[in-house]
């Protein structure tokens, strides 16, 4: 085994991922080559670095009043709730209430904007909703709870594309089976899918309002709507 | 400890309001850990447990119990975390309701101002990953959860949720070479 092919595996070594018979060639090979079994003690150097690495402990007065402020909070909820909700449905009733054809094109356009800048290199997917895997039913549906493309399977393109995370519909997606779960979540997608094809990807640093400024206040007031349901937020 | 939890939510949705409590009791530290973690600062990481509990709060009744309670409040937790690291998160600063162990100067220690060094090193080389990566590695690495668990937290496959792992340490290995060379 050459060193090369040993390094790769040393942290799948430490994990107990390696088959038998791998394992034992790697093992075999660390009992005579020095570098790798020193490159193999800087991993487990570096882990125990990392596991001693300190969570300043907070002051017994923070934990005091934890619970307390937590409360507040929850009734402070219980009472705007009702202002909440109206909001909510105020912004559901005038995306319903907006004529058809208009929502098409709003649709359409919040796409454009969506498909305006692509990831670098090979990540471009196709909104194939035969293709792509079925989302997993969400245990609750609130904000931060579930993510939504749950197993999606792993495909050698999705090793390939990984490292850059990108978002889409406020949701963290790298590696491109995911993506297309996730855009196949995308309720817009039903009503257009047949018009546009491309995967719609905003890169993690960009900020959708910039985006939202060519369109009228009431259109962009829709499209906030929506997004909000996609656990995005201009707040 | 997951037929406590159980119980603990039936006597919550029974309207034992001290059940809750009792939760959040039991909760509040790992919590505030794993969110500290991955915002590396104090009033970020109370937010975001205060934020994690009144989801708890709000949605207790639709838990399923599929999972067990704390792969679906961890999962809460990093999905808070990943939205804030996503919108931008403010600068690291020293609370002051924080406890810091600074290293004093009046003992002199070399060793202790590298030790120092090298934490700070270390809590930037982590701050530098991409979220996904610090999630995996610090569900693994702190909380001691397997691959399998993490890939159900962070709504991702086990084979991903690994990658994301190996890639973590090999960052932070490549940032972090020349401590013990040094050393």
């Amino acid at each position: 085994m050459r060193c090369e092919e040993a390094g790769s595996t040393l942290l799948e070594l430490m994990e107990e991922e390696l088959p038998p018979g791998r394992r034992d060639e790697v093992v075999g090979h660390l009992e005579v080559c020095t570098a790798c079994a020193n490159e193999l003690s800087a991993y487990q150097d570096l882990l125990a670095l990392v596991r001693a690495d300190p969570v300043p402990d907070p002051s017994p007065r923070f934990w005091e009043e934890f619970l307390p402020s937590l409360k507040h909070r929850i009734e402070q909820g219980a009472s705007e709730a009702p202002r909440e909700s109206s909001s909510w449905l105020n912004g559901l009733r005038s995306w319903i209430a907006f004529p058809r054809p208009l929502i098409a094109g709003v649709a359409v356009a919040a796409i454009s904007i969506l498909i305006v800048i692509r990831l670098p290199g090979s990540l471009s997917i196709r909104a194939d909703r035969q293709k792509a895997p079925a989302p997993v039913e969400q245990s609750a549906g609130r904000e931060g709870e579930t993510r939504g493309w749950d197993r999606a399977p792993h495909t050698e393109a999705g090793k390939r594309d990984m490292g850059e995370a990108v978002i889409v519909a406020g949701e963290f997606v790298e590696d491109a089976s995911a993506l297309a779960a996730a855009i196949q979540r995308l309720p817009w997608v039903g009503e257009i899918a047949d018009r546009v094809e491309t995967a719609w990807v905003w890169r993690p640093e960009s900020d959708p309002r910039d985006w939202l400024a060519s369109l009228s206040e009431e259109e962009q007031q829709i499209l906030i709507d929506r997004l909000r349901g996609f656990r995005w937020s201009p707040s | 400890m997951r037929e406590a939890d159980f119980e603990l939510i039936d006597r919550f949705l029974g309207g034992d309001g001290a059940a809750f409590d009792e939760l959040v009791h039991r909760r509040q530290r790992e919590v505030y850990n794993l969110a500290y973690r991955m915002t590396r600062n104090a009033e970020d990481a109370r937010d975001l447990s205060q934020e994690a509990f009144l989801q708890v709060y709000r949605n207790l009744n639709r838990f399923d119990r599929r999972s067990s309670l704390s792969t679906w409040l961890y999962r809460i937790v990093m999905n808070l975390c990943l939205n804030h690291l996503n919108r931008g998160s403010r600068s690291r600063f020293p609370s002051v309701n924080e406890q810091v162990d600074v290293a004093d100067p009046s003992e002199g220690s070399l060793g202790r101002l590298e030790e120092k060094e090298r934490q700070e090193a270390l809590a930037r080389a982590i701050e530098a990953l991409p979220p996904q990566q610090r999630a995996s590695m610090t569900l693994r690495v702190h909380h001691h959860l397997p691959h399998g668990q993490i890939a159900e937290i962070l709504g991702i496959s086990e084979a991903t949720a690994k990658v994301h792992y190996f890639h973590a340490v090999q960052a932070l290995r490549r940032k972090l070479t020349h401590w013990r060379e040094d050393g």
